[in-house]
């Protein structure tokens, strides 16, 4: 954190992507994640360090298997906050929850991004990066998420290169006013994120470059969402099938 | 951690508003992981996530380890008091309960319903198996007494229906002849768990028990153990490694009631 506001650098971010277990049917994944997983993420981890919380269900209709079934920005108080964290119960509690729900085996990827200046020619497959190396407060101000499969034109090399060039041209040039931006693409897929301070209805066009490059199966401004529940509130959850794409809102504790 | 008993007055709830927990480790993890799955996680959170769900006492132990303990014998076991069995279903509606439910998978294998908890009936002269029955129809505070418990294989001698007709029989004369504050039992095929609840007197030399009569119709492998009554001192938002877990671990963990704070 920087200066007593919740404003924390990009590298404090988990960029995750999600494919469900074969196991679950798309109904109770999101009965899953909208029952327990996402409540219990800003139930138990703000107070050591969680500091912004943005988690999306990818429609299901006319999504390519091998994009994911759900991504989530989760912002860090530091760098470290998030492995100190885990001397918590509460956190420890929180990370036994993955096991059953999602393919941890295709989910296991990279979820710490890198500078965009670590790549050239191409992205890596899998890896997130940070377009802008600015503290930005993610919980706050207008953000803007895509999801889009690979365009079939484009051989899955040809996808990372051409993303990699809207990534570095965004890098050198962003948009007056975005002060994050964070992607990733796989060979099948990308999912990017942009962040202002302000209202900003157009914020959707600043990445219409990546949006070019995909079928996308999402494109949605996150709806900022305050939890009317503790832990121990009766309370069914959140309804992820209605309301998919979400910046949850909640107070924030100190890091360790 | 291990402290002695609280000296809060005695809070009673019915024989029938326990869960009986019987677990088997995954096979996939490894032993050491299993015990600091328990420590780390598992025992604390059923405690810090349900205070304020009601639950109202719990003894955890865990033969898993010990040395001839049969793979068929539960890896881990628990008997877990509610108000009521009301509470314990209500508990479900919020989120905590639903949270903690959800770490077993990473821990028990649930399939099948291998590692299961249940309700307990009223001990009637017979046993059926994964039906727990209690002993004695009156309530107790499990938490503040003294928790003997005893886990015990099926005799290699003895077919399912005579090994169930063994511990019937004890556990009778047990309800007959021993004074106990409760008893509480459950036969699976292979195996039995029984937990009793002495005198609220604890370590009282020469206390009754109905452990003897159980070993001496369950005569191959058995071990009983002694609940250490054990306090948390953390916060679920607190530093804290955990608490350490070995094989033939016991403990009743002391906390503060949700009525009480």
């Amino acid at each position: 954190m920087t200066g007593g506001s919740y404003a924390v650098l990009p590298g404090s971010v988990y960029v995750w992507r999600g494919f469900k277990s074969p196991a679950k049917t798309y109904e109770q994944f999101a009965e899953f994640l909208g029952s327990v997983f996402v409540p219990a993420c800003v139930l138990l981890q703000p107070p050591v360090g969680l500091s912004a919380y943005l988690p999306t269900m990818v429609p299901e209709d006319g999504k390519p298997a091998a994009v994911p079934d759900q991504t989530a920005l989760m912002f860090w108080a530091t760098a470290e906050a998030h492995d100190l964290a885990n001397r918590a119960i509460a956190v420890r509690i929180y990370q036994n929850l993955h096991g059953d729900a999602y393919d941890m085996i295709k989910s296991h990827t990279p979820e710490v991004p890198v500078p965009i200046a670590t790549a050239s020619d191409a992205l890596v497959a899998e890896q997130p990066y940070f377009l802008i190396d600015r503290s930005a407060d993610w919980m706050l101000g207008d953000v803007h998420h895509l999801v889009g499969a690979r365009c079939a034109d484009l051989t899955p090399a040809e996808f990372l290169a051409r993303a990699y060039a809207w990534a570095a041209a965004f890098h050198a040039r962003p948009p007056d006013d975005v002060d994050g931006a964070l992607v990733c693409c796989g060979t099948d897929y990308a999912v990017a994120w942009v962040h202002t301070v302000r209202r900003w209805p157009e914020l959707a066009g600043a990445l219409d470059g990546l949006a070019s490059l995909t079928q996308p199966v999402l494109s949605a401004a996150p709806r900022a969402v305050g939890l009317l529940a503790d832990l121990w509130t009766a309370w069914p959850g959140l309804d992820l099938t209605r309301d998919a794409c979400l910046n949850l809102q909640f107070e924030r504790g100190s890091a360790r | 951690m291990t402290e002695p008993l609280s000296d809060l007055a005695p809070d009673l709830v019915p024989p029938s508003a326990v869960r009986v927990w019987r677990g088997f480790r995954l096979p996939n993890l490894e032993i050491a992981q299993f015990y600091e799955k328990l420590g780390t996680v598992f025992v604390p959170a059923t405690v810090l996530m349900q205070i304020d769900a009601g639950l109202h006492s719990y003894a955890p132990t865990v033969p898993a380890g010990l040395p001839g303990k049969p793979d068929t014998v539960p890896d881990e076991t628990a008997i877990l008091f509610w108000d009521s069995q009301a509470t314990y279903w209500n508990g479900f509606t919020r989120l905590a309960v639903r949270t903690y439910t959800l770490t077993h998978n990473g821990v028990y294998v649930t399939q099948n319903n291998q590692s299961r908890a249940d309700f307990p009936v009223a001990f009637a002269g017979a046993l059926t198996t994964d039906q727990p029955v209690y002993l004695f129809d009156k309530p107790a505070d499990w938490m503040h007494g003294a928790v003997t418990h005893l886990v015990a294989a099926r005799p290699a001698r003895l077919e399912v229906a005579s090994f169930l007709g063994a511990a019937a029989r004890a556990l009778a004369t047990i309800k007959e002849t021993v004074p106990l504050g409760g008893a509480i039992a459950c036969a699976g095929t292979d195996y039995l768990v029984y937990w009793e609840l002495g005198p609220l007197a604890p370590g009282a030399k020469q206390a009754p028990s109905g452990v003897p009569l159980l070993q001496a119709a369950l005569t191959d492998w058995s071990q009983s153990f002694v609940a250490a009554p054990t306090f948390l001192p953390i916060g679920l938002w607190d530093e804290w490694s955990g608490m350490d877990v070995r094989a033939g671990s016991s403990f009743n963990m002391q906390f503060q009631r949700r009525g009480a704070r």
